[in-house]
């Protein structure tokens, strides 16, 4: 009897490991791509090289804009590479997998910046993973270039002042992407109604939504439905009935591409079919995460970057052949924040964190990237000053481009 | 918002929490745990049910008929490798507990592996998403109506088994003594595989339907935990529980996003079920029965 208990405890624990093994870790985990980089160094004998972190969620919840940004980096870095490298030293990218998990984020950035001792860490896009990272990278002085559309993530809300180490990189965050929006959905489309539809437990998604209550009201708009749910809630037609029996002329959705998902298909089977509002979690791969992109009849949001643009052919055609899967606008963020760092450690010729943080804050000014051009990062607030961004146009499941947009009602 | 159309909309809830908690149940009434496992097959059958309706075109009837019977023999393979040792050696509760935890988070990380956390949607099975009544008053989906349609057909199957076969005859033997019932020459391993079976293709079909309705993503066996709240509403171990547990969780959800908001409907939820457990641990439709020596 003992040693039958024994043998099924450690069959359980095997059991156990082995479901933990198939799970990424986040120590000791690099992407291929960075590997590689690692072998062709060693290999050439050499030893110094440039470390450029990589923390992102590559296995859960938010996978497809993770992958998205750690791989988009990951070519910035192998082009950087091919073309000498930075400072005359190559860059390697080590990337970890955060889950989208705060605890696993911290742990990612310690051993990062511990062990692995890199410069820069190209960070999260959800906003409430970057918040974790906030007092760490204060007290490391480490920089994390991320995407968190809450400006509360690089400014403390109290003082003002911004976190030593955070910086909004490529993307202007959710009071510029809200006042975008309802300046456009005002003017253009002449709608006076809106119903807003969010998750309360995602930073992203209840920002942009406060943010974009106080852009439409401020410009005389009218909100006549807020209605909520929870991160890991499935079924929203009870809110989506709601929304259907008010006044709403459209439906105000920031949430993350799968919520999108979700709540544009039960909306149809619902007979619900108001326009939608994205902000910038509509881009694909939202079109083809639908079976049948055609329930989405309208829908407006806001992107970086138009992808089928000429000037992105090349970046696209790299990036099929390396990852043998379509580029999308999240893949230009990760893209384009390696190309920042460069321009950062290049400005201040130092790849120390400290010096690249004083060169983001101080330093990049008008600098061409592939998709952004005269960009400009903000020593105050750590984000990017007056980003033009693209309006994008869902019309029965095609997607087409209404050309660049700057808000006309907002200082 | 009509309050009739809160019921429809509850009760298309409900059903899904019905399939779910039918084959949490048949497992809970024969070996007395709860198989959290099922959360596993359910997802792994899921993903089946995609690749065969993705790859070769299959209609949604094929689909669930192969997917249920895939879920039926995967399920009995989870018995086979997590609980018949256990059983045979007359294995401590935990020790079936911590199995069906282990595989059931097992499952769900093999299709995390293998598919990513990337969401996929399952085809359009039906032409028109939704149909009205009375002129529009009432919207009621198309795949909900197929779910409760479902859910009711496959009760009704099961009970029949249960109550009028010789293997529900001795899936209740079982159920109420495993010792004797073995003494009385029933084979008890042939039972129990059969219970897996038929609990297999019940998640099978529940995942299916979880599909059509969400989409599908490794995570998506975590409603087995919807399907538990439902068994312990209406009563562990109790089929006809299962359905009133289903439709009441499903009921009480709609109602109090309605009236409170979604915030606060999983903290009532979560309360309600305690409550339960504290005040009447048979659930709704279950009985305290004193056993005699």
């Amino acid at each position: 009897m003992i040693k039958t208990k024994g043998r099924a405890i450690i069959g359980m624990t095997l059991a156990a490991v082995l479901a933990l093994s198939g799970c990424s870790g986040t120590t000791g985990q690099t992407t291929g791509g960075s590997t590689e980089n690692e072998s062709k160094t060693q290999a050439a004998g050499g030893v110094d090289v440039i470390i450029v972190g990589g923390i992102n969620d590559l296995s859960g919840d938010g996978s497809v804009l993770g992958n998205a940004v750690s791989n988009g980096a990951q070519l910035a870095v192998d082009e950087i590479n091919a073309a000498g490298g930075i400072l005359g030293k190559q860059l390697v990218y080590k990337a970890y997998d955060n889950r989208n998990d705060g605890t696993e984020t911290i742990n990612a950035y310690n051993r990062l910046t511990d062990i692995d001792k890199a410069v820069a860490i190209i960070g999260p896009p959800s906003s409430t993973i970057c918040m974790s990272l906030i007092e760490v990278s204060s007290e490391r002085k480490v920089p994390v270039l991320c995407l968190p559309s809450d400006p509360n993530v690089t400014v403390n809300a109290k003082t003002g002042e911004p976190y030593p180490g955070m910086f909004l990189v490529a993307q202007p965050n959710a009071i510029a992407q809200a006042q975008l929006m309802s300046d456009f959905m005002l003017m253009n489309k002449n709608k006076t109604k809106a119903a807003i539809f969010y998750d309360t437990a995602n930073s992203y998604s209840t920002i942009s939504a406060q943010a974009f209550e106080e852009a439409w009201t401020q410009i005389g708009g009218e909100v006549v439905s807020v209605q909520t749910f929870q991160t890991n809630d499935n079924d929203f037609k009870t809110q989506l009935s709601k929304i259907k029996q008010s006044d709403a002329e459209f439906i105000f959705l920031p949430n993350t591409t799968p919520y999108c998902v979700l709540i544009v298909q039960q909306a149809a089977q619902i007979g619900l079919e108001l326009p939608y509002v994205g902000a910038m979690d509509m881009a694909n791969p939202f079109l083809s995460l639908l079976d049948n992109p055609s329930i989405c009849k309208e829908a407006y949001f806001e992107a970086v970057a138009w992808m089928q643009d000429e000037n992105l052919d090349h970046f696209r055609e790299q990036y099929k052949a390396k990852f043998g899967e379509e580029a999308t606008v999240k893949s230009t963020s990760g893209y384009e924040q390696v190309y920042v760092l460069k321009a950062a450690i290049e400005a201040n010729q130092s790849a120390e964190p400290e010096q690249i943080i004083n060169a983001l804050e101080n330093k990049i000014k008008d600098l061409d990237l592939l998709t952004i051009k005269g960009y400009t990062q903000n020593g105050e607030t750590h984000a990017p000053d007056n980003m033009e961004m693209v309006i994008c146009e869902i019309h029965d499941g095609v997607l087409t481009e209404l050309g660049s947009y700057k808000p006309t009602l907002f200082d | 918002m009509n309050i009739i159309q809160l019921i429809i909309n509850g009760i298309s809830l409900g059903s899904v929490y019905v399939l779910i908690s039918l084959g949490f149940t048949l497992i809970f009434s024969v070996l007395k745990f709860s198989n959290f496992s099922h959360g596993g097959v359910m997802v792994v059958s899921a993903y089946f049910g995609y690749i065969i309706a993705r790859q070769f075109g299959f209609g949604l009837i094929p689909t669930l008929i192969l997917t249920a019977i895939f879920g039926g023999i995967l399920s009995s393979l989870v018995e086979v490798i997590g609980f018949e040792r256990l059983r045979r050696n007359n294995g401590d509760i935990m020790l079936y507990f911590v199995a069906s935890s282990t595989l059931g988070t097992m499952l769900q990380n093999i299709m995390a592996v293998t598919f990513s956390s990337t969401y996929y949607s399952y085809p359009t099975f039906f032409k028109k998403p939704y149909f009205e009544l009375f002129g529009g008053t009432f919207t009621i989906p198309v795949s909900d109506t197929i779910m409760l349609g479902v859910s009711t057909t496959l009760i009704i199957i099961l009970m029949y088994i249960i109550y009028k076969t010789r293997l529900g005859v001795s899936i209740r033997a079982l159920s109420m003594d495993s010792q004797t019932a073995k003494l009385m020459g029933i084979n008890v391993s042939v039972v129990v595989f059969m219970c897996f079976f038929i609990s297999g293709v019940l998640g099978a079909i529940s995942g299916v339907f979880l599909g059509i309705n969400y989409v599908l993503y490794p995570q998506l066996g975590q409603m087995v935990f919807k399907g538990f709240t439902a068994s312990i509403i209406g009563g562990l171990g109790n089929i006809s529980g299962a359905l009133f547990g289903g439709l009441l969780l499903g009921l009480s959800e709609v109602l109090l996003i309605y009236f409170v908001g979604s915030g606060y409907s999983t903290a009532i939820i979560f309360i309600l079920t305690i409550v339960f457990l504290i005040f009447r641990p048979q659930g709704i439709t279950g009985k305290i029965v004193s056993e005699k020596v």
